[in-house]
């Protein structure tokens, strides 16, 4: 999938075009790029970074990286995505001014949209706007109870299999692996520590089970009470793995909730806990 | 989640498209024809007739093959009057009286080869077009992206009552709405008779073209 920064990078020529901020590639989402990509036009996206709503004041725990968000996107099968700041000027943007730089000036004679698709200058654009202008609005089949802040509520509550569901695949954690506390290792479990940009949305403190690098793993979310821990931390161990990860960037799903956090008599109790949960998390079943 | 479209028959279609309906009409009426995924290969804007090339099923993915060939068309241009468009869509941005014979020939002859020509404003959209025409009307100028385009070949074919006729034979990405602005006028009519070794004479809505038919005459222009 080629990416563009900037309209004038989109070579004109016949394309359906999705436009969305697509946080998740939720269900939803599928539905409106199925729309572009079934076509037979070049089918483009046409997305906004940061997310609006952020851009916009408003605290929103996003679901997806926009470096993920892209992988979904080519996974989708569209061809060209362009990145659009969502910057002061182009939320002034008319929607016929929108319309003339991102949509005709680039070839596109088709556009895909969601049930509830506003664009241009206080959001005053809609459906008809585009009619108007002469584009091809496409049918979208909508999916009924898929939404963005749904996937975010289920996501909150642990509800893992509910997000799996309007996600088509199960919820992930997504960062790069960095020094930890160096723990887990003396315990006989090496876990990653990953950083995840703050702005994603984290699912409630415990312990999961999932599967990363085509691997089982156990996966701690929390600030570790037993060793009285303040900061958040999520730590994967992976089942089978000898490896090192450092700097890698990790793609975690998760799959089950096995249990809270909890604070232990012991090490060993807290040990002999772990060797349940890898159990656990080897009995574990991937949701969809 | 729904269900995605046929990638069979594969093939090219050829139409000849009437003028009115856009590009992307003619696909949805293959498409509603054949059950396929259907798309195309450069547009026709809605007052022009002539080649359109589909691509159908698995060729849709061939979009590239089938751009950036030269074109042939027909046009009627009306050099009494400029359009914000460059087509009978846009509004009148001014009237003028018709060039003599010898001071068109000297226009044509200049705009034979590489010229450098403003992008026109979208035809199928008028918004664009109505702004430089408010803005034309207060007296400012609209620059208007210009490209580097190709005449390969222009003859007049016929000149009567300030409309003028012509045959041309451009590259990819050359715009007749160009010409015929550069011309002081605006096109009245327009029809795509060549694209690349393809003419609307074989175009046959019906007849799905199989890729081992269309490709290899794509391969003996790039040869030439």
């Amino acid at each position: 999938m080629r990416i563009a920064h900037a309209p004038s990078q989109l070579e004109r020529r016949p394309r359906a075009v999705a436009i969305g901020t697509f946080d998740g590639v939720h269900l939803g989402h599928r539905s409106v790029l199925l729309s572009a990509t079934d076509s037979g036009l070049e089918p483009t996206v046409i997305t906004f970074d940061p997310h609006p709503r952020i851009a916009m004041g408003n605290r929103v725990d996003i679901l997806t990286t926009l470096e993920r968000r892209l992988e979904l996107l080519a996974e989708a099968g569209v061809a060209e995505t362009l990145v659009a700041a969502f910057t002061p000027e182009l939320q002034r943007l008319t929607p016929d001014e929108f319309i003339a730089t991102y949509l005709v000036g680039t070839g596109a004679e088709a556009v895909a949209v969601g049930p509830d698709f506003r664009f241009g200058q206080r959001r005053s654009g809609d459906r008809a706007t585009l009619e108007r202008a002469g584009l091809a609005v496409l049918e979208v089949e909508e999916i009924e109870g898929v939404s963005s802040t749904a996937i975010r509520d289920a996501v909150r509550d642990a509800d893992l299999d509910g997000a799996a569901v309007m996600l088509g695949r199960p919820f992930e954690l997504d960062g790069v692996v960095v020094t930890g506390d160096q723990r887990g290792g003396t315990l006989g479990y090496p876990t990653a520590n990953i950083a995840m940009d703050p702005l994603l949305v984290c699912p409630r403190y415990g312990i999961y089970a999932g599967e990363a690098l085509g691997r089982r793993a156990a996966i701690s979310i929390g600030t570790n009470p037993h060793y009285g821990g303040t900061e958040r931390r999520i730590e994967p161990f992976l089942l089978d793995f000898d490896g090192d990860l450092y700097g890698k960037r990790l793609v975690v799903e998760l799959w089950e909730r096995l249990r809270d956090e909890a604070v232990f008599d012991s090490e060993e109790a807290l040990v002999a806990q772990i060797a349940r949960d890898v159990e656990a998390t080897r009995a574990a079943a991937r949701p969809v | 989640m729904p269900i995605p479209k046929a990638l069979e028959p594969t093939g090219v279609i050829f139409a000849d498209k009437p003028a009115g309906p856009t590009s992307f009409a003619i696909v949805g009426r293959v498409r509603a024809r054949t059950g396929a995924k259907t798309g195309h290969a450069g547009t026709l804007d809605p007052f022009a007739t002539g080649l359109l090339i589909l691509l159908s099923g698995r060729a849709t993915s061939l979009q590239d093959r089938f751009m950036k060939l030269d074109k042939r068309y027909l046009t009627e241009i009306d050099l009494t009057t400029r359009t914000a468009t460059g087509d009978p869509e846009g509004n009148v941005l001014e009237t003028h009286d018709p060039p003599d014979d010898d001071t068109l020939a000297g226009v044509l002859d200049r705009l034979r080869g590489a010229v450098e020509l403003p992008i026109p404003a979208a035809s199928a959209v008028k918004i664009d077009g109505e702004r430089a025409y408010r803005l034309h009307r207060k007296g400012v100028a609209v620059e208007m992206p210009t490209r580097v385009m190709r005449v390969h070949e222009l003859e007049l074919v016929s000149h009567v009552d300030g409309i003028v006729a012509l045959d041309l034979h451009v590259g990819s990405g050359t715009y007749v709405r160009s010409i015929a602005d550069a011309l002081g006028g605006h096109c009245v009519s327009l029809r795509r008779t060549e694209i690349g070794p393809f003419s609307v004479e074989e175009a046959d809505e019906e007849r799905v073209v199989p890729l081992e038919e269309a490709l290899p005459r794509l391969a003996a222009v790039r040869d030439t």
